[in-house]
């Protein structure tokens, strides 16, 4: 099994290696928690996704932290760290700009999108930053994840969880209509902002952990086959996250069957799901 | 409780350099039931949000249960106005009906127990108590107007405000809700103020009507 490690190192396992010994290993436990918690619980952003269509917004949380990841990698400070900050800074703008001009969120998105990538660019060029040290952020690494960088996916994990539960009728209410939130007494402005700030950290963290193309395996797969199959909202925030759980610890163990890359397992098993999910929603929809 | 549930008083509402609403004046008394008429871009909506406080006045003023819209008194008493909007929501999410009603609740604050209390209750008034568990995307427009209805009684509202209830639903699902708008007057005194073009809604006794052309009271 390979996974690129962090700073452009490679990390070889064994493929014949047992799993239990290899959870002997920090990183590889790391690794296992981190996906597990990544399973579990970013789906529940997906939902937001999904639900708000904020498919254009999320890949410019991803631009914003390529330009995030190169400004850190110049400064010699974490790269995750600083993708975070770019991200939150780059969800800011785009509400503040998107509510004063009223354009349309997608709109916004776009804009920033292309000058997030075109600025990430002129950093790795300006800077000298090793264009795959940058680029290492697309494909992620699980098995190169620092106790802070766990310690973050654990934080955030509590952070969406809380805010689901605690405030289930609010966000489920903006979820359905914002101008019927708004007219139920829902701070819907402010509730759509901390929507927005979680979409954005998942992908910062997100990128760290698999990366930027496989990304949408945790976050949003889970959430469109849960959308087939749930028959309320509560139900469809609990079906992404049991079928984004089942999708990383299934992923895990099939890499180190198989001795691919975890990322692409996860990838690959969330795919067939979905595809499976597809095929139920038209069987369903038949029978209906 | 004063007995003007709505005063606009020289109401201008513009929207991107464009007038909607110019000089409107309005009283509706509680327990009033009045149908805002007109034609479509007459401003019947725009006038409908502002009394919500979903869009700004340019000029005048709109009081509602004697609270300025926009103040900090009239903020915290925005549940005592319901809001049954335009088309049946189109939403394809899963969302099942017994949570949509549910959002009438989430800003009171009262206990799980009082607050499921109330949905059942709201539900039963509206006689909607079988779609609690359907999705609400695969219902009819008439059971998701009662959903919408059933809503918005769980926040013990005042002031009914509704946009077009009626123009996804066929006849006999108009009189029906129109049959339910009534018993809930008469026996809730709930004022009801609502939009609409619907000539059959127009037809209707016991309803205050007010023509609305080109942003003006004709």
């Amino acid at each position: 099994m390979e996974d690129r490690a962090h700073g452009g190192g490679r990390l070889r396992l064994n493929a014949q290696v047992n799993i239990i010994q290899a959870f002997a290993y920090p990183p590889i436990f790391r690794g296992f928690i981190a996906l597990v918690l990544a399973g579990c619980f970013f789906p529940l952003a997906g939902v937001f996704i999904l639900r708000l269509n904020l498919v254009t917004l999320r890949f410019t949380l991803m631009h914003a932290a390529l330009l995030g990841a190169a400004i850190g990698l110049a400064l010699h400070i974490d790269p995750l760290l600083a993708g975070l900050v770019l991200d939150l800074v780059a969800i800011a703008a785009i509400a503040r700009v998107a509510r004063e001009s009223g354009l349309a969120l997608g709109y916004v998105s776009t804009f920033f999108m292309v000058l997030t990538i075109g600025l990430a660019f002129a950093v790795i060029y300006k800077a000298g930053v090793p264009a795959k040290d940058a680029f290492g952020i697309l494909w992620g690494s699980i098995y190169s994840l620092t106790r802070i960088d766990l310690a973050l996916i654990g934080l955030y994990s509590v952070a969406i969880v809380l805010f689901v539960t605690l405030l289930f009728p609010r966000v489920s209410a903006v979820l359905f209509h914002r101008e019927i939130a708004w007219a139920s007494g829902v701070h819907e402005a402010a509730l759509t902002t901390v929507i927005l700030v979680f979409v954005g950290v998942s992908v910062a963290l997100l990128m760290q952990l698999i990366g930027a193309l496989l990304l949408d395996s945790i976050l949003l797969l889970p959430a469109i086959i849960a959308s087939f199959t749930a028959r309320s909202t509560r139900g469809f925030f609990l079906q992404a996250c049991i079928i984004g759980a089942f999708c990383s610890v299934a992923g895990f163990f099939t890499s180190f069957a198989l001795d691919v890359p975890a990322s692409s397992a996860v990838t690959v098993i969330a795919a067939c799901l979905l595809g499976a999910g597809l095929i139920y929603r038209r069987f369903s929809r038949r029978v209906a | 409780m004063s007995e003007e549930c709505i005063r606009i008083d020289g109401l201008h509402v513009q929207r991107e350099g464009v007038e909607i609403l110019r000089g409107l004046s309005l009283m509706v008394a509680c327990g009033d039931r009045l149908i805002v008429a007109g034609p479509n871009g007459a401003g019947k909506t725009t006038l409908m949000k502002a009394i919500l406080g979903m869009v700004r006045a340019s000029a005048g003023r709109i009081l509602v249960l004697g609270q300025p819209v926009g103040s900090r008194e009239w903020s915290r008493g925005r549940r005592r106005i319901g809001y049954v909007n335009q088309e049946s929501v189109h939403v394809d999410f899963p969302v099942s009906g017994r949570e949509v009603v549910e959002i009438g609740t989430c800003s009171l604050r009262l206990g799980r127990a009082e607050k499921r209390r109330r949905i059942e209750d709201a539900m039963a008034a509206v006689g909607c108590s079988h779609l609690q568990g359907r999705m609400y995307a695969r219902l009819s427009g008439g059971e998701k107007q009662k959903l919408s209805l059933a809503r918005c009684l769980c926040q013990d509202p005042q002031l009914l405000l509704l946009d077009e209830p009626t123009s996804s639903l066929d006849p006999r699902s108009r009189s029906e809700l129109m049959d339910l708008l009534r018993v809930l007057n008469e026996r809730r005194r709930l004022t009801m103020v609502m939009v609409s073009h619907d000539a059959q809604v127009l037809s209707e006794p016991e309803w205050k009507i007010e023509h609305m052309e080109a942003g003006a009271f004709a």
